[in-house]
């Protein structure tokens, strides 16, 4: 069932009586809530419009672009929320997110939409867009965690490649850690599924017409892929951080950071 | 033989050495004393090239540190932080860690050895099942010793080994240190070191 935009302007209404609320209890959010409310009318006004082009020409290449344009998106989005430096790190970790993509998408194709076009947008483009959103929150922890914890414990790293640890060796422990942080958040997601909220995947199938059952085979699919492209897109990155954030004498490079 | 020649550094816009020279001979024993933030815990990873350095050479027996040699030169040497803490679940899986890389696995760990060090520390062979977030500052330090002493490294860099013992243990370590055959550079507070001739002192 559509909706139409009237129906939307008059939920305008009890958003004023909230307002009222807030400047009752003095809560200081009203500019902030008019600001966000706005960005996110735009832009899902935007994405709208040109995901209805992008369906209509449902071409192979505009949608490969447009899926590099995701993947260029998520690599800048975590170099800027972990601070790094976008010179250093841009086309390593673009890298270590399409090779992430392509494998696991071209996997998910086969297995799960066998009977679809590589290509076909209306399954590329929602698919894609959940599993590098999870990678980009997957990477901003990882990378976070571990570059905190080579900084910190830069005396234990040293003591370790000083008693014989090659790089890698000496890193493990960092990487072990920094894994498991930035997983966890995943698992514990999985774990709780469907006990309260129904994910998002699986209500807007519903909402569309789809069977339950059908919608949870999907949900199913789509959390398993995800979860192997934040562990894949991890492991990748490590060799990527070996290789780019060290120097010569396995010394944490300074200029990796902004 | 270590050598350090004309070494300048800055750090944080506040000069650090300049033009210093430092020439230590084998199985010398050398006290860096100086008061705190001269420089003493800075100087030791400069020799282990964990710092760049503005200027300088560092020459290990006659060879110029640099990034071809690095790895083969660090075997040389055996380093304790000020800050280190060990990782797995127990002090002997950490020992075990230490042991299964690949450069060391051709050594073997000899329990007899560990549980004479462990004796000659003022150390319980309990110790050994603790997990490393259980243990003392002092603990730590004592057991990061002894695994240098297990891996039998030529040169020992100890940044304040001492700091979290009480007075015997400073002593029982010092005495310890003083009679080994291996060159050794200590960065110190404590005044213990100064009541015996082994120790150089050297400052700049």
């Amino acid at each position: 069932m559509n909706i139409s935009f009237f129906n939307i302007a008059i939920l305008l209404i009890p958003l004023f009586l909230l307002i009222l609320g807030l400047i009752f209890f003095r809560v200081n959010l009203i500019k902030k809530s008019a600001a966000s409310i706005g960005r996110m009318i735009i832009q899902l006004f935007l994405v709208g419009i040109y995901l209805e082009y992008i369906f209509k020409f449902n071409n192979w290449a505009v949608n490969f672009i447009y899926i590099l344009l995701m993947i260029t998106v998520a690599s800048i989005s975590t170099i800027d929320m972990v601070k790094l430096s976008y010179k250093k790190l841009i086309f390593p970790l673009f890298g270590s997110i399409f090779l992430s993509w392509t494998a696991v998408y071209t996997l998910y194709q086969f297995i799960i939409l066998p009977d679809t076009n590589f290509f076909e947008s209306r399954y590329i483009i929602p698919i894609s867009g959940m599993l590098l959103g999870n990678v980009l929150k997957g990477q901003v922890i990882f990378l976070n965690n571990f570059l905190t914890q080579i900084k910190d414990g830069e005396d234990s790293y040293f003591y370790l490649l000083s008693m014989g640890a090659t790089k890698f060796e000496a890193l493990r422990e960092f990487y072990r850690r920094s894994i498991i942080a930035s997983l966890q958040p995943d698992l514990a997601n999985m774990a709780t599924i469907g006990l309260v909220a129904l994910p998002g995947m699986m209500t807007g199938q519903i909402l569309a017409g789809a069977s339950p059952f059908t919608a949870i085979k999907y949900q199913i699919s789509i959390m398993l892929a995800i979860f192997c492209i934040r562990g894949l897109s991890l492991f990748l990155t490590t060799f990527v951080i070996n290789k780019v954030a060290f120097d010569g004498f396995n010394r944490l490079r300074r200029d990796v950071f902004r | 033989m270590i050598k350090l020649e004309k070494i300048n550094l800055m750090l944080k816009q506040q000069s650090i050495f300049t033009n210093l020279n430092l020439h230590i001979k084998k199985n010398k024993k050398v006290l860096l004393r100086m008061p705190s933030g001269a420089g003493k815990s800075t100087l030791l990873k400069v020799i282990m090239g964990y710092i760049p350095m503005d200027s300088g050479r560092i020459l290990i027996d006659g060879k110029v540190l640099g990034k071809d040699n690095v790895d083969t030169l660090r075997q040389k040497f055996a380093y304790i932080g000020q800050n280190i803490f060990f990782t797995e679940e127990s002090v002997e899986k950490y020992i075990e860690l230490i042991f299964s890389f690949e450069k060391n696995r051709k050594i073997k760990l000899s329990k007899s050895t560990l549980y004479e060090l462990l004796e000659k520390f003022d150390l319980d062979e309990s110790i050994l099942k603790k997990s490393p977030a259980l243990l003392s500052g002092g603990e730590k330090q004592r057991i990061a010793l002894i695994l240098v002493l297990l891996l039998d490294r030529e040169i020992l860099l100890l940044d304040e080994v001492t700091s979290g013992l009480d007075h015997d243990l400073k002593i029982r370590v010092i005495e310890i240190i003083k009679d080994l055959n291996k060159t050794v550079i200590i960065s110190s507070h404590d005044n213990q070191w100064l009541d015996y001739d082994e120790f150089e002192v050297v400052g700049w």
